[in-house]
């Protein structure tokens, strides 16, 4: 496993009203810098946005599906768009992502420049957010002011922890997952706290909330939205259709709060492989080259737009989109419908399953003839159905689908669109291949 | 004899104080020879030791003592394979010996590599990292494990080294009140929580500073577990002087405040008890004050919320300036989920000496009808309505639930084409409503058009599994059977001789399957004879899938004058279709026919509706059993299916054939709704089905209605959306098994296998919908069983349950007696539930109002 090793020029703190949170290295604007600076105002929701930031703290040590055991705290991400300062973090447990965006409205400041890095949360931090009231004034700070920088050479603190690559891989692939979730439910405060304060809170328990058809396991991963409620004017949920994942976002005065959780607590977001089929395509990694070289960390990125300027096809931005979100170089902002550029800290890692399909491309062990694929793998041959993306193989007959193409269906695809064959459906339908059920 | 020998024969005799003994006294050289010597001694040792355990504390002591630098001995100490989970290491004293011959600054080198190397959750070589660490003074690193191990380590001595060290950090560290809990080790917490305060007294441990390590671990967060040692701690160490404690408190006044929104209930607790003893009117600022109580009054926690009423009023006694700044908090809690709170928050209202009573009144709506009608008079507002009853509901408007078993009905008077049956049979294994389809249609173009057929069956590719059938003794599915048909016809094949050997045998398959087969096999023969049936007797002619008596005479009518006599399968299929009404003309029509079949049917016509059995059920663990008993008929296959025990697990038969064929069974069997039903019933919980599916078929006042109430209860509670809408249509049409439904409900809630949270919702929407008879009917039926005897505690969670008996007695009038009720309401008690009970008592034994009381 790597690890990372954030690099502050001093620790975040909050003294005297003023929120100093510290940058590590990140991209912006201007390029790569050690220590970005985004923000320099005033923050009009004092107590929301330091409750939101402890939440996203949370967030960022828990381990869901283990809560007795500590897992290494990922710092959270900030993303400065411009109009407003989005700031991210996702669990030890790779299953819940959660993002705190101040808006405009929330923000009363300059930007500085725009861009995404890592800040430094720790624990006098920590006490001194909780400490914060509704009256109490707040000037943040996104990045070392110039009295740091000028007596403070390079790194003064200096944080290794563990980097499981499916946990990049997570952080990546649920910006792809929120962006088929669609809205079921928007509830007023009162009802959507006595909602949440209904659900069960063990950690392996099952909620199903009829009325709205969602269901959810493990709801004891929505604790960060309580100690929110208090300030929230609604909360809406989203759900994907036939269940899975699940977000939840409180609109607060100024700011969202959002929470994407996976479908089961011990079910991580990585191997969902919901993005393994678009990544698949084989001019997918030159048009992302192209789109991305287009982003400037806009708050939202119209399609249209970006397909006017790349000369691409609205479907082909689409498909770079994903492969960009897969890159942790797109978010998705639910409640905007829409993408945001920012440009994840951490180096992309690629997926285990698609490396394998492009290998076993390369190593010529797929004969395509038609419709039907034959992939050798392992010394045994497993028959593909190129269309339906059906599988002769132990993983596919678990998974029907349900996490994405295995490897033999990727490696089929890959080498019928070299050899020219047949295109890929847009739904594939996850049915039985005949013959294998009885 | 080297060094090495003797240590390795130590080594060997798996004496750890012999290693110790001999390492201690060795020159330099020595050592470094041993050292050398032993990673290839340990891995001889691996490979042929059974029981490894037993050497690992010669060879950590060989190790201690031999390996030249400290980071070569913190890694071999620290070798996996003598740290499994299972080790538990007792050599701390012999190392300890072992390196005392090390120099200070070596060993103050190996203690901080020990400690660094400590990990959880099982900290292995915490005692030796801890004994060094003491022996050498060094301060030690700041490794967060250390902290949890030292606070797991059994409590603070006076003159432990580390204590000036470790002590801060233990209100930093994650995970060290949940240790001193832990209750897999010996819970250190009370011992600490004894010293700590011993030392404080004492003065060795200033005890400001413990409790402001107190204050700023709660404000770091976490849970109850994590933090409820520390708020025992900050209580046993808070001034026993009010005076002394309301002069720390107020110090951190706001600290305190800000624990109140969301901090654990233990937590919370304390910083309320704590303001609540403050009287200065400037301490704490009345701007946080008022937040941080609009916080407190927000939170779920009844017990709190209700602390939190008792300090308002004392703040609003004390000051009544900061009335009108305390009003919208208090208003909140007019919507809070406790009766308990609602009914305090609105006396205080009452109470309170507000100059702007826009707070209060705009909240009166969140409040029931009769306390919204007490703030209401105080200070005007709109209470909510006096709760009236919905419209009731209606037939038309609950429409029947989506069933997704049974079939849609086929129209068996539009015939497939030739082309048309080729696809169906190509599209493999379709429905058997279709399979019957199918057949009629191939044995009529086998009658008119023979070439087109065996053209339009030819030119498909799907006949090419006839060697593999025709190496089966069994063909279970009818599809097969309809593959041998189609081949003949097409032909392509002959007819297999003796095909009826090819049929399971009675106790093989369920009755029901039996009967398609049947129905398939008998064609061969005749197909093979070149017959071709004239018409099959037991195609329907409506779309329930009954036969008119005077169409299935007719077609008697027709074999006889063909001088053919019908499938015995396909003639018993026919009589289970014929509706219970037979007109007198077809029983006249029937009596002059003479062959077997026409007399059979003869005699079923003129019986009084066909026969039905009687039916037992009984419940086995969680499954049901079904028992049909039916006097003999004489037919087969009929006597099979009207004669059955049916199983959860399909009992004696392959369990493909219990349920192959389910979506058309409402139309073999339609004018037997309730044996459907008693099919349908032992899968509704391992198939695919809906409790929609079975009220489809089954009467709910007929056999099953207990069985249907039982259910109904298992998947309200599961939150399945069918029984929701079944729920609501069988009240709409007034068919709802309130009494069963309510016992069901009482004798699962008491067994613990539903949650009544879930249950009271389900009825609750179902009451507010309209169909409140029917809830309160079945409230009704289950209170006196539900309801705790005399000599049990009444459990809260009946608490929305008497709410919702009361509110719906009332929409519809009722008034009734019920000993069980008029008992609990005569306790003495305070509870929501008690005061629910004697609410819906009181009611229930009212007079009826007479119709002057109605008023003009």
């Amino acid at each position: 496993m790597s690890s990372v090793t954030y690099a502050y020029a001093a620790p975040s703190s909050l003294t005297d009203g003023l929120l100093a949170l510290e940058t590590s290295g990140g991209q912006s604007t201007a390029g790569p810098l050690a220590h970005p600076r985004f923000f320099s105002g005033v923050v009009t929701e004092p107590a929301v946005a330091a409750t939101g930031l402890l939440a996203l703290a949370d967030v960022a040590k828990a381990r869901y599906h283990r809560p007795r055991e500590g897992g290494g705290m990922r710092d959270p991400v900030v993303t400065c768009n411009g109009d407003r300062l989005r700031l991210e973090s996702f669990s030890s447990c790779g299953g819940v992502y959660a993002r705190l965006d101040v808006l405009a409205g929330g923000l009363d400041g300059e930007v500085l420049a725009r861009g995404t890095t890592n800040v430094d949360v720790n624990g006098p931090l920590r006490e001194a957010l909780a400490r914060v009231g509704r009256h109490d004034p707040l000037h943040l700070g996104v990045g070392p002011d110039e009295l740091t920088v000028t007596t403070l050479d390079g790194a003064v603190v200096e944080k290794k922890v563990p980097l499981p690559e499916r946990w990049i891989r997570g952080f990546g692939e649920v910006q792809v997952i929120a962006s088929r979730l669609d809205p079921v439910a928007e509830l007023p405060r009162l009802h959507a706290a006595r909602l949440l304060r209904s659900l069960p809170r063990a950690a392996n328990a099952r909620a199903e909330i009829p009325e709205h058809g969602v269901e959810l396991q493990g709801p004891g991963r929505l604790a960060t939205l309580h100690p929110l409620l208090r300030f929230a004017r609604s909360l809406r949920v989203y759900a994907g259709r036939g269940g899975g994942s699940t977000a939840w976002e409180l609109e607060l005065p100024g700011m969202r709060y959002t929470l994407v959780v996976s479908p089961r607590p011990a079910r991580g977001f990585s191997g969902e492989g919901a993005t393994l089929s678009r990544l698949a395509e084989a001019d997918g990694a030159a048009d992302a080259d192209l789109v991305g070289a287009l982003l400037e960390f806009d708050p939202t990125i119209e399609v249209g737009d970006l397909a006017d300027r790349s000369g691409l096809s609205a479907s082909r931005v689409r498909t770079a989109l994903t492969w960009l979100g897969t890159a942790g170089r797109v978010g998705y902002d639910l409640a905007e419908a829409s993408h945001f550029h920012r440009e994840l800290p951490y180096d992309p890692v690629p997926s285990p399953r698609l490396a394998a399909a492009r290998a076993l491309v390369r190593s010529g062990s797929v004969r395509v003839h038609g419709d039907e694929a034959r992939v050798t793998s392992n010394g045994t041959t497993k028959r593909v159905h190129v269309t339906t993306g059906e599988c002769t193989c132990d993983w596919w007959f678990d998974h029907r689908g349900s996490r994405g193409p295995c490897k033999h269906v990727l490696a089929a695809r890959m080498a019928a669109a070299h050899t020219g064959g047949p295109a890929r459906p847009a739904v594939p339908a996850p049915r039985a291949l005949r013959g294998r059920t009885r | 004899m080297t060094a090495w020998d003797d240590v390795r024969k130590q080594i060997e005799a798996k004496s750890a104080d012999g290693v110790a003994a001999i390492v201690v006294g060795l020159p330099e050289e020595d050592r470094r020879a041993v050292a050398t010597e032993l990673p290839g001694h340990l891995r001889t040792v691996l490979a042929r030791a059974t029981w490894f355990d037993e050497y690992v504390p010669a060879f950590r002591a060989a190790g201690a003592g031999t390996i030249g630098g400290a980071a070569g001995v913190a890694t071999w100490l620290g070798r996996r394979q003598f740290n499994m989970s299972w080790t538990v290491h007792q050599d701390t004293d012999r190392l300890v010996r072992v390196l005392r011959t090390r120099p200070a600054d070596w060993l103050a080198d190996l203690a901080g590599r020990l400690t660094l190397r400590l990990s959880l959750p099982g900290l292995p070589g915490l005692d030796l990292a801890l004994a060094l660490l003491r022996q050498t003074g060094v301060t030690p690193p700041d490794h967060d494990p250390l902290v949890i191990g030292w606070a797991r380590d059994g409590g603070p001595s006076a003159d432990d080294p580390l204590l000036p060290h470790l002590l801060p950090r233990l209100f930093e560290v994650d995970g060290v009140g949940a240790a001193m809990e832990s209750p897999s080790w010996a819970a250190s917490g009370p011992y600490w929580v004894r010293e700590l305060k011993r030392f404080a007294a004492e003065g060795r441990v200033d005890r400001r500073t413990l409790l402001d390590g107190c204050v700023s671990r709660f404000l770091r967060g976490g849970d109850a577990r994590e933090l409820r040692f520390f708020a025992t701690l900050h209580a046993e160490l808070e001034a026993a002087d009010p005076a002394a404690r309301r002069a720390g408190t107020a110090a951190r006044a706001r600290d305190y405040l800000r624990l109140l929104p969301a901090a654990p209930v233990p937590v919370a607790e304390l910083a309320l008890r704590l303001l609540r003893e403050l009287d200065d009117p400037d301490v704490p600022d009345p701007l946080d004050l008022t937040e941080a109580l609009d916080a407190l009054l927000f939170r779920p926690e009844a017990g709190l919320v209700g602390k939190g009423l008792s300090w308002l009023a004392e703040i609003v006694e004390r000051h009544p300036a900061l009335a009108d700044e305390c009003a919208p908090a208090l208003a909140q809690t007019f919507a809070h989920d406790s009766p308990t709170v609602r009914r305090r928050a609105v006396s205080l209202a009452l109470r309170l000496p507000v100059t702007d009573p826009a707070p209060i009144r705009e909240a009166t709506g969140l409040l029931p009808f009769d306390l919204g009608q007490k703030v209401a008079a105080r200070f005007g507002g709109e209470p909510t309505h006096p709760d009236p009853a919905p419209p009731p509901l209606t037939p038309d408007t609950a429409p029947r639930p989506t069933t997704v078993t049974w079939a849609q009905p086929t129209d068996f008077t539009r015939l497939l084409s030739a082309e048309e049956a080729a696809d169906l049979v190509e599209a493999a294994d379709p429905s058997w409503l279709r399979t019957e389809h199918l057949l009629v249609s191939l044995l009529h173009l086998a009658r008119t058009d023979r070439d087109g057929l065996r053209e339009a069956l030819a030119a498909r590719t799907y006949l090419d599994d006839h060697a593999y059938l025709s190496r089966l003794a069994t063909w279970s599915y009818p599809y097969a059977w309809l593959k041998a048909i189609v081949g003949f016809l097409a032909g392509t094949r002959p007819v297999p001789a003796d095909p009826l050997a090819r049929l399971p045998r009675p106790g093989e398959a369920a009755p029901l399957h039996l009967l398609l087969l049947h129905r398939c096999a008998e064609l061969l023969p005749p197909l093979g004879r070149g017959v071709i049936p004239p018409v099959l007797l037991a195609t329907p002619t409506e779309p329930t899938g009954h036969i008119d008596p005077l169409a299935l005479v007719e077609r008697l009518e027709r074999y006889e004058a063909a001088g053919a006599e019908p499938g015995e399968a396909d003639l018993q299929q026919a009589l289970l279709r014929l509706p219970a009404a037979v007109p007198a003309e077809a029983v006249r029509r029937a009596e002059k026919l003479i062959s077997a079949a026409a007399r059979t049917t003869a005699r079923w016509l003129a019986q009084d509706g066909p026969p039905q059995p009687r039916v037992g059920t009984r419940r086995r663990d969680r499954h049901v059993e079904i028992a049909l008993r039916t006097p003999a008929t004489g037919l087969p296959l009929v006597d099979g299916i009207l004669n059955s025990l049916l199983r959860g697990d399909g009992g004696r038969y392959a369990w493909h054939s219990n349920m192959w064929g389910m979506e058309s069974w409402p139309y073999l069997l339609p004018s037997h709704p309730d044996i459907v039903a008693a099919y349908l019933i032992p899968h509704l919980d391992s198939f695919p089905t809906a409790i929609a599916d079975l009220t489809a078929v089954a009467s709910s006042d007929g056999p099953f209605a207990k069985v249907l109430a039982w259910d109904l209860v298992t998947l309200l509670n599961r939150g399945d959306r069918s029984a929701r809408e079944t729920l609501t249509y069988l009240a709409a049409r007034g068919e709802l098994p309130t009494a069963l439904l309510g016992r069901a409900l009482a004798r699962r809630a008491r067994n613990g296998d539903v949650r009544m949270s879930r249950l009271t919702r389900a009825l609750e929407d179902l009451a507010e919908a309209g169909g409140y008879q029917a809830v309160w009917e079945t409230v009704a039926a289950a209170l006196p069983d539900l309801l705790p005897a005399p000599h049990e505690r009444v459990a809260a969670s009946h608490t929305p349950l008497l709410a919702l008996g009361l509110r719906t007695a009332r929409w519809c009038e009722a008034r009734a007696e019920i000993p069980e009720l008029a008992a609990l309401a005569s306790r003495k008690g305070n509870s929501d539930a008690l005061r629910e009970a004697r609410a819906l008592n009181e009611y229930l034994t009212s007079p009826r109002p007479t119709p002057a009381d109605h008023g003009p």
